[in-house]
């Protein structure tokens, strides 16, 4: 009884701690316009479950089976985005060596932390249930809520995916090398590589997806003998017939359950193994992700050892003379930028940048590898906590947020630089260049807004792998900047560059009035 | 001869905590101390003069301009060190002090020479190429008083400057501000008052938001004299009118305590009177403005 109340204690101060910030208000916000995305109004042009052309009257049992699948296909990405570094938040608020003194055991700890991020979860998705309900009432197509069958399939096929992934976040957050954007990076391709499974009757399909898919294709088979089979979870710009019929829900068997509660117990498990790993806030961890790290660790030693205070030398009496530089200022963002990833980055880096010659689809990966990049323009003092030293410089307040915002868009075209050499050389393509620069001042502007905005770097990573996922990889091409898709025209152009100037002016206008 | 002005400031942060409450000073050439306990209002004042935060109300001058409006007059020729800061870790010093250097314009093409000299002062020249995160606390607060001579700058900003530094550091800190305090304004936050009991000119004395005192060191000990004694007590008699007195320093010995008490009615503990410390006059404002 001791233990479950230490557990709730840790999960509850962590999840008040982490649903007070901006962000968990943002992110409420846009699940609440999802919820009524996933319902769409007939005849719209977004659709979600259409069995080819057959869908569901809008009654409790169609509505939170499909809001319930496509929340656990969506949240399994964007959930893990959102409750991740959940440990690391403690050794950034400088409270890890009072745990690490404190009686606590890893495993207590850990798993308080995981408790903390299913509840976060759970949080939104309740929001997604009342949403769904309110929904059920305004289409008016079944206007009579039932609790079960509405809310059933959020519990059975939802929440066992949220409990695999705040476990999942748990397990990346105890090893260095994951709690960085290479982990990030890693589990986006993990999440894509999943979505292969959701088709498929199989153990693997942590999303629950082929239990709602061949119940309802059972269902519409023996309704329809003449049914394709044809299966399309969320559908942009559909054009197919509207053939409604009353769906009755899933039969829950206890096969179905126990496969679901599998990934409970897998989860912690995964928890088990994660306080093995998770090294208590303690420094020798570094030596496993970063060599420069462990450099560092040896010459602290060395200079503590060396350094003796000293009689000081005369006052400096050069001459000073001023003349501001804003072009070594743009090459000091660029450091700011670059330096402090892990070797293992750098390497991931190096091989993916010479792979995208080759074969242009590996851009992609290229720079969704890049979100540490991206993630830290507008944010570098924040993390080093040097606005305090930098706010009364003359050049600090404009100049340098231009600077840091400059430094991207000059990444940004660097990581792309060899796909733009063999485009321009081999291919004869020169319309890449621009479209090279848009992304470059687009996914710039959006990471200094967002950076700015929220404080720390989580909203800009969700809506960076959102966006590469709808548009160079789903090739959604309002989305697909990158031009994959080959759908631009001069007017697409014209509104990236609207958007960015909106993005950079509300930048300013942050920066205007930022106050510490 | 620098004259910084100012003029009914008042301060009030958003959760209504009135920080400032019309505070008025005239400082000249020379360093003025400003102490008070944690939550005076300190570091308020320093943020304002400092021009990274603006006053609800008031003025500030520097040799006339007023630098609320023009806050880049004030910014040319300013070094500040916050209280709490931090460093870009990966950096090395040079780097560091040349990003910064950019930032307050100074041409960076020129100023190589004087971070290495300034490097050389502050004691990290031989660790000048090493990333900053291999330095300790103490490196680090020398990294920062680097930063704020990087302008040669005529007024100068420390907010607890002696965070961090060892004993012998800060006394080798105070040298350095008294040997270059000649033509330049130095304002010194701390609340450690031998920090500043021999290097400041003038002290500034701050309460609940409010300036309790601005004089002279002297003038402070004048105040004082004749209310400073050392008393013999019981443990029992001393913890029994703990409320009454005001202890600058006490010893613990086997016959009781030999306390170092301030105030008016301490003849009553037939004491040995002592010459009084800016330390005594700093607790004996405090605490009888306790109150306000």
């Amino acid at each position: 009884m001791k233990k479950i109340w230490l557990f709730y204690n840790i999960a509850v101060a962590d999840l008040k701690e982490r649903t007070r910030r901006k962000s968990f208000l943002i992110i409420l916000v846009l699940t609440a316009c999802m919820g009524i995305l996933f319902i769409p109004e007939r005849g719209s042009k977004f659709e979600i479950m259409d069995f080819d052309g057959y869908k569901g009257v809008y009654n409790s049992a169609w509505i939170g089976t499909g809001v319930a699948l496509v929340t656990s296909i969506f949240l399994s990405l964007i959930g893990f985005y959102l409750v991740k570094n959940a440990v690391t938040q403690d050794e950034r608020a400088g409270i890890g060596e009072i745990i690490a003194s404190s009686p606590i055991t890893r495993f207590k700890y850990c798993f308080g932390k995981f408790l903390s991020n299913v509840m976060m979860l759970i949080f939104i998705m309740c929001v997604l249930i009342f949403i769904s309900g309110l929904l059920q009432l305004i289409r008016n197509e079944d206007p009579n809520i039932k609790i079960g069958e509405l809310i059933l399939p959020f519990l059975f096929i939802t929440l066992p995916t949220l409990i695999i992934v705040s476990a999942i976040a748990i397990f990346f957050d105890c090893i260095d090398l994951l709690k960085t954007g290479i982990g990030s990076a890693l589990y986006f391709f993990i999440w894509i590589f999943q979505l292969f499974f959701m088709s498929k009757k199989t153990f693997f399909d942590i999303m629950g997806g082929s239990i709602v898919i061949s119940a309802i294709k059972n269902d519409i088979s023996l309704l329809y003998p003449e049914y394709s089979g044809t299966v399309t979870i969320i559908d942009i710009g559909s054009t197919r017939a509207n053939n409604l019929f009353i769906w009755h829900g899933i039969n829950w068997t206890w096969s179905i359950l126990l496969s679901r509660f599998l990934w409970v117990i897998i989860a912690v498990i995964i928890i088990f193994l994660s306080s093995n790993l998770f090294d208590r806030f303690s420094d020798k961890s570094s030596k496993l992700i970063s060599i420069f790290d462990e450099e560092h660790e040896s010459e602290k030693k060395i200079i503590m050892k060396k350094y003796k205070t000293a009689e000081m030398a005369p006052f400096p009496s050069e001459l000073v003379t001023y003349k501001f530089r804003f072009f070594y200022l743009i090459l000091c963002e660029i450091k700011l930028i670059l330096y402090g990833h892990s070797i293992i980055w750098y390497i991931g880096f190096l091989c993916l940048f010479l792979l995208s010659v080759y074969d242009a689809h590996l851009l992609s990966f290229l720079y969704l590898w890049t979100i540490p990049l991206w993630a830290t323009i507008g944010l570098a003092e924040v993390k080093n906590n040097t606005t305090s030293i930098l706010m009364h410089t003359r050049y600090y307040k404009y100049h340098q947020l231009f600077a840091a915002y400059l430094g991207g868009v000059v990444l940004y075209i660097f990581v792309g630089f060899g796909y733009l050499i063999k485009s321009i050389v081999i291919m004869r393509n020169y319309v890449v260049i621009l479209y090279v620069f848009i992304g470059a001042i687009l996914i710039s502007s959006i990471s200094l807004l967002l950076n700015l905005w929220i404080k720390n770097s989580k909203v800009f990573e969700l809506v960076y792998i959102i966006i590469w996922y709808l548009g160079p990889i789903q090739k959604v091409y309002p989305f697909d900047f990158i031009y994959f898709t080959g759908n631009h025209g001069v007017n697409n152009i014209l509104v990236y560059i609207l958007l960015t100037i909106i993005f950079l002016i509300f930048s300013f206008i942050l920066r205007k009035n930022h106050k510490i | 001869m620098l004259q910084l002005t100012i003029k009914n400031i008042n301060k009030t942060y958003n959760n209504n905590i009135h920080a400032l409450k019309n505070i008025s000073l005239d400082i000249t050439t020379g360093i003025l101390g400003l102490l008070g306990p944690n939550g005076a209002g300190k570091s308020t004042l320093l943020k304002i003069i400092s021009t990274i935060m603006k006053p609800d109300s008031g003025e500030l001058y520097l040799n006339g301009v007023n630098i609320v409006k023009k806050p880049n007059k004030m910014r040319e020729i300013l070094g500040y060190l916050p209280q709490d800061f931090g460093v870009y870790r990966n950096l090395n010093a040079v780097e560091f002090l040349n990003y910064i250097a950019s930032l307050k314009g100074i041409d960076t093409a020129r100023s190589k020479n004087r971070i290495l000299k300034l490097l050389e002062y502050v004691n990290l020249y031989e660790y000048r190429n090493r990333p900053l995160s291999s330095y300790s606390g103490g490196m680090l607060q020398r990294i920062g008083i680097a930063q704020a001579f990087l302008n040669d700058p005529k007024v100068l900003i420390f907010d607890e400057p002696t965070v961090g530094l060892d004993p012998e550091e800060r006394v080798n800190f105070r040298n350095m501000l008294a040997n270059i305090s000649t033509e330049r304004i130095i304002i010194l936050s701390t609340h450690i008052v031998s920090d500043i009991e021999a290097v400041a000119n003038k002290i500034a004395i701050m309460n609940n938001g409010l300036l309790i005192r601005y004089s002279t060191p002297e003038e402070l000990l004048s105040e004082i004299s004749g209310k400073v004694c050392e008393i013999n007590i019981s443990s029992e008699e001393f913890f029994r009118n703990k409320n009454d007195l005001i202890v600058s320093n006490s010893i613990q010995r086997t016959d009781g305590i030999l306390a170092r008490v301030v105030g008016n009615n301490t003849t009553r503990y037939k004491g040995r009177p002592v010459s009084p410390k800016l330390e005594d006059a700093y607790l004996y404002l405090i605490k009888s403005n306790f109150g306000d």
